[in-house]
């Protein structure tokens, strides 16, 4: 009987010390990847490319962009084809890691401090940030971080703008929705934005632009 | 402005009768009259183009920035009568207070409003409009708005930004040279104003759907205003699920379920 009573006492102090567990582990895993990937852009000794090959490595560990890639364009991720998928998760791979790289330059070299975090649930936590920018501008920065099979992935960042929430995957869901609505949810008319935004981005880059 | 009062006034007559059915939690914004809307920004970003953001790159270019500072605390000085009249109405005496002390410290020893001296003396700085009392007392956003020349808007706010004007004295005071001054006034507000959005417009321009990314921009950030810059009370609550089978092993995550 004692020995049932320990088991079952034993059992819920692990379930209930379980999240704040989860916490720490998820507040590490955003502080260390976070610093490397801002660290990765500024890496000194290397070429614009090494670095990039470098930075994308980290975002690859860091993030799941094909699971972004699915969120961001809801209900279609399932009226694509196979090869319509296939297309648009390597336009969509090719974007973000330019987006990112375009905004996540102004803090490069920058430390990212860990405030605190909240789990949604065990499997979905939000780990608050703070970044001095290189203009000593202090910005929050949300991280979401979901648990899948014991493996850690950030989802999306959230910036707070004087109390309003800017989640980026979320911004970019509802105008990626909005694009694929009014082209009748062609992929094609999808591909040709998001390639011609790459584009662009790679053409504003400040190494490409000399 | 007298076309733009004219195409508001028909804007309003329009969506007065379509003012419920808001999808406030998903995020979604209320926007019937979306293929109007889309017209209007489309003429609002040739003008701005065209015009405003030429103009507010020349006035970049030409001043040094205690200048632009100078410019813009003079004119938002000039608006705190109407600020002060909204945190009444919203029944915030301390942020009237501020308000007052503001207006009455940077009016003297700011030398009419170009020194932001309240601002050193860490007097807090209250931004309200009239479309922010009526969300403070409950009215919905109703339908989205953009209105030609002045862009983003909502039906409550665009009431809103007619009664600020109402409220405002510096629009009935007659003194030598009224007219002038408040020409001058309105000129140099827009060109303060789109300076200070050079960069944000940029990164407007730079999204896959400027029109989408401006409308949920314009209503958050409505109504982060109207909770005075607090966060949601559970801000995480309503985030969107991700799918578990874009995770790649599916068997495993329905084991720890």
């Amino acid at each position: 009987m004692i020995s049932r009573k320990l088991i079952l006492s034993a059992v819920m102090l692990t379930a209930s010390a379980l999240p704040a567990f989860a916490d720490a582990q998820t507040e590490e895993y955003v502080r260390t990847n976070a610093n490397e990937v801002l660290a990765s852009l500024n890496a000194p000794g290397l070429t614009p490319a090494e670095r990039r090959a470098q930075f994308q490595q980290y975002m690859d560990e860091f993030t799941n962009l094909d699971a972004v890639a699915k969120f961001v364009i809801g209900k279609y991720a399932s009226r694509f084809s196979d090869e319509e998928m296939e297309a648009y998760l390597a336009a969509f791979r090719n974007y973000a890691l330019v987006v990112y790289e375009f905004y996540f330059n102004e803090y490069r070299g920058q430390d990212v401090k860990v405030t605190g975090s909240i789990d949604r649930n065990p499997r979905d936590s939000i780990v608050d940030t703070e970044i001095v920018r290189a203009d000593g501008e202090e910005l929050e920065v949300r991280w979401r971080v979901l648990n899948r099979g014991g493996k850690y992935q950030v989802v999306d960042v959230a910036l707070n703008a004087e109390g309003n929430l800017i989640w980026l995957a979320i911004e970019q869901q509802a105008q990626f929705l909005s694009i694929l609505d009014q082209n009748n949810g062609s992929v094609d008319a999808l591909l040709a934005k998001i390639n011609s935004m790459t584009d662009e981005l790679i053409a504003e880059r400040p190494d490409e632009a000399s | 402005m007298r076309l733009a009062l004219v195409l508001t006034g028909s804007v309003l007559a329009l969506s007065a009768c379509a003012t419920t059915g808001e999808e406030q939690a998903s995020g979604a914004v209320y926007d019937p009259f979306e293929d109007w809307n889309r017209g209007v920004y489309a003429f609002n970003d040739g003008v701005d183009r065209a015009v405003l953001e030429p103009v507010a790159k020349g006035y970049r270019a030409v001043t040094n920035e205690p200048v632009r500072d100078g410019v813009s605390n003079f004119l938002t000085n000039l608006n705190q009568p109407v600020v002060f009249a909204n945190t009444v109405l919203q029944g915030k005496p301390l942020a009237s207070l501020d308000t007052a002390t503001r207006f009455f410290l940077n009016s003297t020893v700011g030398v009419a409003g170009i020194f932001d001296v309240a601002t050193t003396l860490e007097v807090p700085e209250h931004r309200e409009d009239f479309g922010q009392t009526l969300g403070t007392w409950g009215v919905p956003n109703g339908p989205y708005i953009v209105l030609p020349f002045l862009g983003s808007s909502n039906l409550r706010d665009t009431v809103g930004f007619g009664v600020d004007n109402a409220f405002d004295p510096l629009n009935y005071a007659q003194f030598e040279g009224d007219t002038a001054f408040r020409v001058t006034r309105q000129v140099a507000g827009v060109i303060s104003v789109r300076e200070n959005l050079i960069e944000a417009v940029e990164v407007l321009r730079d999204q896959p759907e400027p029109y989408v990314a401006l409308r949920r921009n314009y209503t958050q950030q409505r109504a982060a205003a109207i909770r005075d810059g607090r966060e949601q009370e559970d801000p995480f609550e309503d985030l969107p699920e991700f799918d578990d089978y874009d995770f790649g092993d599916e068997e495993e995550f329905e084991s720890q379920e």
